[in-house]
């Protein structure tokens, strides 16, 4: 084990302060002298912590003028949402589970922003790979006079094309979320693994204009998932 | 505003409002050059910078176009300070060694400068990672451990370089035991790994890094790239 010094410390609080934009890019870290009275430290030791944080790449000094934060340039990633390109392997085959209209959850009335008694467009697909589940989607759409619940030819799509049927879209955005969970009951038994597995869970909200349009849920099995993107510079 | 800049935001504009449609090509560099009244270098210079963000694509000797745009794109940020969910507290250097590594794509093994490293969350363990720089013939490799700051300064200066492209590949899957000891976490347990590759702009491996969370820990968030 290596002990900390006192102004690595310093350091991994102010790079703290940074990565929360406590003090935001490009502005001003306090000066030395203030540094030093709120961490009761001497100004060697403020100097030492600074040091380490222009070596590492957070701060730049500008001589007379002080210490200001570093705009990280290089941690933005673009990452597709489509399904093939969120698992290992492609899959063979999908399944419909059902495709309804239902009167949404709490949870639902909570991410679609929308009335208790709305209606809720409720599709559900099962992908599989040699007869066997790898992934589970799960699309809840508030409904809009036009969509498309059920035909025969209903085919599995990427979630921004079924809400493209939705005319005079106004300004579409999408927001995205990628973490573990430990599987619930309902997809537990969907994907035929035990209740409390890890699984990968990838959900996408698409509003418009600020409104929530569509929420998706992705289950992925562990060794079916992998999420790729390549550093995006702007 | 600079006239390329004009040029740009104009034809922005056009891809937006829907009056250029996707595979539609557009007027060629000379046609360009005359409406804004600049030269050809100038029209390029803005049509590179839409190319590289995705909005055009062009093809030598054919012309410039409208590129398909996939709406299921999204740009995400990570990097593990901004991405877990605890406050990271403490890094712990773990081991700073020069051992060997396999690149990707490739059957050849490098002689890379590793560092392991431990993030805390007050007493907590939340993190473990290993960073891996490839090393040139010409590096010190003597003596590494003495030196921790100062490698770690160097590596941290090339992976965080304009003039590096990065890969990043998220998978669930099981660290080895000692590090789900190092993380007091059950090896039955899967973990979220973020696999981040680092190449020079001309696509020449320089080094890579593997972070080992608990999934519950972390969260990408990401919006998407086109709106």
């Amino acid at each position: 084990m290596i002990i900390n010094h006192k102004y690595e410390d310093i350091a991994e609080n102010i790079k703290y302060k940074i990565h929360k934009s406590f003090y935001p890019v490009n502005s001003a870290i306090p000066p030395e002298n203030t540094l030093a009275d709120e961490y009761g430290v001497s100004r060697i030791t403020v100097r030492n912590a600074i040091s380490k944080l222009i070596d590492e790449g957070y701060i730049y000094s500008i001589p007379g003028k002080g210490n200001f934060v570093l705009e990280k340039h290089n941690d933005k990633y673009l990452i597709s949402l489509k399904t093939e390109n969120l698992l290992m392997k492609p899959y063979q085959r999908v399944e419909l589970l059902g495709s309804e209209i239902i009167k949404p959850t709490i949870d639902l009335v909570y991410h679609l922003r929308i009335a208790p008694d709305a209606r809720v467009v409720y599709i559900r697909w099962v992908l599989l790979n040699d007869e066997k589940p790898i992934a589970y989607d799960i699309q809840y759409i508030p409904y809009f006079p036009g969509i498309t619940v059920w035909n025969d030819n209903f085919e599995y799509t990427s979630f921004s094309e079924i809400l493209s049927q939705k005319n005079r879209l106004f300004q579409m955005q999408g927001k995205m979320n990628v973490s573990g969970v430990n599987c619930e009951l309902n997809i537990a038994k969907i994907l035929k693994i035990p209740v409390g597995t890890p699984v990968m869970q990838i959900t996408q909200k698409i509003l418009d204009d600020d409104e929530p349009m569509g929420y998706r849920q992705l289950f992925i099995k562990r060794e079916w998932c992998c999420i790729r993107g390549n550093s995006h510079q702007e | 505003m600079k006239i390329y800049e004009r040029i740009e935001k104009d034809i922005l504009l056009d891809i937006k409002s829907g009056l250029l449609k996707p595979n539609e090509k557009l007027p060629t560099n000379q046609e360009l050059a005359e409406k804004y009244h600049t030269s050809g270098v100038t029209v390029r210079k803005s049509l590179a910078t839409l190319v590289n963000k995705g909005y055009l694509i062009s093809i030598e000797r054919v012309g410039t176009f409208v590129k398909e745009r996939e709406k299921d794109l999204f740009l995400i940020n990570f990097s593990l300070e901004n991405s877990i969910n605890e406050e990271i507290t403490d890094t712990e250097i773990e081991d700073i060694l020069i051992s060997v590594a396999q690149i990707k794509g490739q059957r050849r093994e490098l002689k890379t400068l590793e560092i392991r490293r431990m993030y805390f969350s007050g007493s907590m363990p939340v993190g473990y990672s290993i960073d891996s720089l490839f090393l040139k013939g010409h590096y010190l490799t003597e003596g590494v451990e003495k030196k921790a700051e100062k490698n770690i300064a160097i590596m941290n200066r090339i992976f965080n370089s304009y003039e590096v492209k990065k890969t990043i590949e998220v998978t669930m899957d099981y660290p080895n035991k000692y590090i789900s000891n190092r993380l007091l976490i059950d090896e039955s347990m899967p973990m979220l790994c973020i696999n981040l590759h680092f190449y020079t702009l001309d696509d020449h491996p320089i080094g890579k890094s593997i972070i080992y969370v608990l999934g519950e820990n972390i969260e990408l968030n990401g919006k998407s790239f086109y709106e």
